[in-house]
């Protein structure tokens, strides 16, 4: 009886899933191997001519040379900035619930807001961050920050790094409350310094969970677009142009669902490489902690 | 004297902390209530008077009450939908055993994954083929592929906690499966629920991507492609961008200042343990 | 209320066996025990009893009708968890409410009953509690109620007194045995604490490995243990093993370089196992033949007795219990007289039991 249920239960889940993820995905494949475009009303099936466009296609590799160096800068920095700012703010203080919602502020807040929100900031003439600049005397002339090619990508990183630091502090705190109190009172009765105390309890207790949240923010990062979309729209001259970005031009500008969904098959196939390569070293990991 | 300093010391920062995370969105407020005089005027400094036309102009002068409406209804539907589902495969695989648990939670755990460029075309097609663009249906629908995981995933672990043998108590005491699962699990799954439900609001009230590609007019668009798209004739209209952010920001700064401890507890379950 | 019979009943689980095979029968009114370590199958067998689970091979009968395919709703069993499994969202009075409620009791009835049912266990001035709010007793009690209030044919119950601390456990101990006299219905109960087993059941059923070794009344299987394993399983300590062999036709049983003459014949000549409880070992004024030299290891004061751990020439470790007056220390040398009219005597390969004839 219980086992029946078991199955009717978990059917109407099993079939969304089916229908909204794992036949999209499938279906995703197919029209890689398609030349379809929809305003000339062409659907016919090429094999891997597409994937033979994409090795040759420069922009499409300037656009994966864009999306990693922007997934390793931010999620190095969001890591970093998250470990110190969950250190800072782990410990006993009367406004901590205050400090907590704020932490959790960038995080709720739409990307699409926040991008907007940024895009005034860096507002070459009106933006507040050029005129806080010149006011300190560190820049003489204003700065274009999203539309100098060499200046728009690091602007982009700062937006995300704003937005996603939260998140990773926030699992970061909860991994650094859950280490017993009582190996830092032995370190102490053994005379470790704070800086031995860190680096020999806190850091190997915190490696899992930073494997965590390093894996969910380089997903989270490789497949970027709200933010890109709304601050640069890819450009100055496809400097910030990533693969979402590329994939999204070509499927819903140029309406190349073929080339399109080639493109967006490779982030795909980044994307589990990506969680491979994270699941085989937590495993290690995890094996490691057992021994 | 050494300790005042280092308290003075964390206290600043503090201050820098809170500046660098809370500073961009007062700032956004305050351009939110200048004039458009003084915000397209050097240099940028606090308006003498506060003017609140750009909050009436984004009712009057745009539909913005309808996309609010539209945001609302799609974020509530998806999260009872995938709430509701959710919580159904969750007791299946905590409760009843269910036999290819693992399997499941594995193909669950790598749906959410999918970065959502990857379905976006093949979504875009069966929406246009059914006749679904531009509706409430063509978002909900597709919501479903990150919402439902996090909903499985949030509750697998929450209903794990309730002891089975309330389940076997309540079988024991007369009731049928259904009645076991609505009188005694569900209710103490409620709060898991209700932790699982903010996050899934606000995933799919912030949702970008599908928005922008499945509504084309004001009969669906939700507030994030609505404030992207937001069209100025001459100039950008910073003054009611801003304004419309902050309309949509306010409910999600109520809810995680009153239900922060949850969204912490929803966004972290799982990971901790592993 | 109801005799159950259980036929040939085995639970497999994937591949492997969590019971073998096994028939008991339960009378009427009766308190059984089935006691075992953890891990013997005794868990799964109440889970069988109650339908919570579907048996592998083999029949259930409560009066003589089988309930295989009954659910548990339908077989009007009571179950007391270990956890004790009270609903924390319920208050206690909607908690030993809950079995009526479900049925559709009438609102009235529902609380005369619930409110008899208080009065008995003495919780009535906790009615309005959360169980979180209750201490472990109060939780048991709560518990009890919520099984008695659907006057069940069966009562079965899951090493209810595990969670308790040492005293509230002798007490309510007491008050399950008088539970069970004044409700004179069957209670099957389930425990790895022989005490426990001992001193509430009419019969003993012990399990191990999912094997049904022996049933019995607590005296039988305190006397005549069926194998080794029982015998040092229960008890408190355990009986004693010493090698024994069995000469002249197993009239004699030679023991520690003695011959000791038996009234009965216990099997065939050769090497056995003989088993000793500690009270059956006396110590000797002095020394006189036919007793047996051993030096003392270890002497455990309790109060009204003590327990002695001695070994013997032969390297046996023999401890007994003696209410005797006794100045002993470490390495002193005493002498035993055994009374081997009570000892039983096993089978040295298998462990079991030696049949007594004529």
């Amino acid at each position: 009886m219980e086992k029946r249920l078991g199955y009717w239960l978990i059917a109407p889940a099993a079939i969304t899933i089916l229908l909204v993820a794992i036949y999209p995905i499938i279906s995703v494949y197919i029209l890689s191997l398609t030349e379809r475009l929809l305003s000339l009303g062409i659907d016919r099936f090429i094999w891997l001519q597409n994937y033979q466009k994409l090795l040759t296609d420069p922009r499409f590799w300037n656009a994966f040379t864009n999306t990693c160096i922007f997934t390793g800068v931010s999620v190095s920095l969001e890591l970093l900035l998250g470990l110190a700012i969950a250190l800072f703010i782990n410990r006993p203080f009367s406004l901590r619930g205050i400090i907590r919602a704020a932490v959790l502020l960038p995080w709720a807040i739409p990307t699409v807001v926040s991008a907007k929100m940024w895009a005034w900031i860096f507002n070459t003439d009106l933006g507040i961050l050029n005129y806080a600049l010149q006011s300190f005397g560190i820049i003489s002339s204003n700065l274009n920050w999203l539309g100098e090619p060499t200046l728009a990508l690091g602007s982009a990183i700062i937006v995300d790094v704003w937005k996603t630091t939260p998140f990773a502090a926030l699992l970061l705190l909860a991994g650094l409350q859950i280490i017993p109190d009582d190996l830092y009172k032995a370190a102490s009765v053994d005379g470790a310094s704070n800086w031995q105390k860190f680096w020999h309890i806190t850091l190997p207790h915190l490696k899992p969970i930073m494997l965590i949240v390093l894996l969910f923010r380089t997903l989270d990062a490789f497949r970027i677009f709200d933010s890109i979309y709304i601050l640069t729209g890819g450009g100055p001259a496809n400097s910030t142009e990533t693969l979402s970005i590329y994939a999204y031009k070509i499927l819903f500008q140029t309406l190349d669902f073929g080339y399109g969904s080639t493109i967006a098959v490779s982030v795909f196939i980044f994307v589990v490489l990506i969680s491979l390569i994270y699941i085989f070293v937590l495993r290690k990991q995890g094996s490691l902690l057992n021994e | 004297m050494n300790r005042w300093v280092r308290r003075s010391g964390f206290y600043l920062g503090l201050s820098i902390l809170c500046f660098w995370l809370a500073g961009p969105v007062i700032w956004q407020f305050i351009t939110s209530l200048k004039s458009n005089a003084i915000l397209t005027s050097l240099p940028p400094v606090l308006p003498d008077k506060i003017v609140f036309s750009h909050y009436t102009n984004v009712f009057t002068e745009r539909p913005f009450a309808r996309i609010i409406l539209n945001s609302f209804i799609v974020a509530s539907c998806t999260t009872i939908y995938c709430l509701a589902i959710g919580l159904l495969a969750g007791t299946s695989l905590s409760i009843l055993k269910f036999k290819w648990r693992k399997t499941f939670l594995a193909i669950v755990l790598s749906v959410s994954m999918f970065p959502p460029i990857a379905t976006v075309s093949p979504l875009y097609l069966i929406i246009r083929a059914i006749g679904l663009r531009d509706t409430y249906l063509a978002l909900i629908f597709p919501y479903a592929t990150f919402a439902l995981p996090l909903s499985i995933w949030i509750l697998t672990n929450f209903i794990a906690e309730i002891p089975s043998e309330l389940y076997k108590a309540a079988r024991i005491d007369g009731c049928s499966p259904m009645q076991a699962l609505f009188k005694v699990i569900f209710p103490l799954a409620a709060p898991g629920v209700f932790t699982c439900a903010i996050l899934v609001f606000i995933f799919a009230w912030n949702e970008f991507l599908y928005a922008l590609t499945f509504t084309t007019t004001t009969n669906s668009r939700t507030i994030p492609v609505a404030i992207a798209l937001f069209p100025g004739l001459h100039e950008v209209p910073w003054g009611e961008i801003a304004a419309a952010s902050i309309i949509v920001t306010l409910p999600l700064v109520v809810l995680v200042f009153f239900a922060q401890k949850r969204i912490i507890s929803g966004l972290t379950a799982g990971s901790i343990k592993g | 209320m109801a005799e159950i019979k259980l036929k040939s009943l085995s639970k497999k689980f994937g591949k492997t066996d969590a019971l073998h095979p096994l028939d008991l029968e339960i009378r009427d009114g009766e308190f059984m025990t089935i006691l075992g370590p953890s891990g013997c199958g005794k868990s799964t067998l109440l889970n069988l009893l109650a339908g919570l689970e579907a048996p592998t091979t083999g029949d259930i009968l409560f009066d003589g009708e089988s309930v295989i395919e009954l659910s548990p709703k339908q077989r009007d069993v009571a179950f007391v968890f270990q956890s004790y499994a009270l609903y924390p969202h319920k208050s206690v009075y909607d908690n030993i409410a809950f079995p009526l409620a479900v049925v559709k009791t009438d609102k009235k009835e529902i609380d005369k009953q619930v409110h008899q049912v208080a009065q008995l266990l003495e919780i009535e001035n906790l009615l309005e509690r959360r169980p979180k709010e209750l201490s472990g007793g109060q939780r048991q009690r709560v518990a009890l109620g919520r099984a008695i209030i659907r006057r069940p044919r069966v009562f079965l119950f899951d090493e209810p007194l595990s969670n308790l601390d040492a005293q509230l456990r002798t007490q309510m101990r007491t008050e399950l045995k008088k539970l069970h006299r004044k409700l004179k219905t069957t209670f099957i109960y389930v425990t790895h604490d022989q005490t426990e087993a001992m001193s509430l059941a009419d019969t003993i059923a012990i399990l191990r490995d999912g094997n049904l070794l022996q049933t019995g009344t607590p005296e039988k299987i305190y006397k005549e243990p069926a194998n080794m394993f029982i015998g040092s399983f229960i008890g408190n300590p355990g009986m004693n093993f010493v090698n024994a062999e069995l000469i002249e036709n197993g009239a004699k049983v030679k023991l520690e370089n003695r011959i000791f003459e038996l009234s009965l014949i216990v099997g065939k000549p050769g090497e056995i196992m003989a088993g000793l409880r500690p009270e059956y070992i006396q110590i000797a004024d002095e020394k006189h033949p036919g007793t047996i030299p051993a030096r003392v290891e270890v002497v455990e004061h309790l109060g009204s007795e003590a327990l002695i751990e001695v070994t013997t020439r032969n390297n046996s470790t023999l401890i007994i219990r003696t209410a005797q007056e006794l100045d002993l220390s470490m390495n002193d040398e005493i002498s035993l007289n055994l009374d081997l009219s009570k000892a039983s005597f096993f089978d040295k390969s298998t462990g079991s039991n030696l049949p007594i004839g004529e």
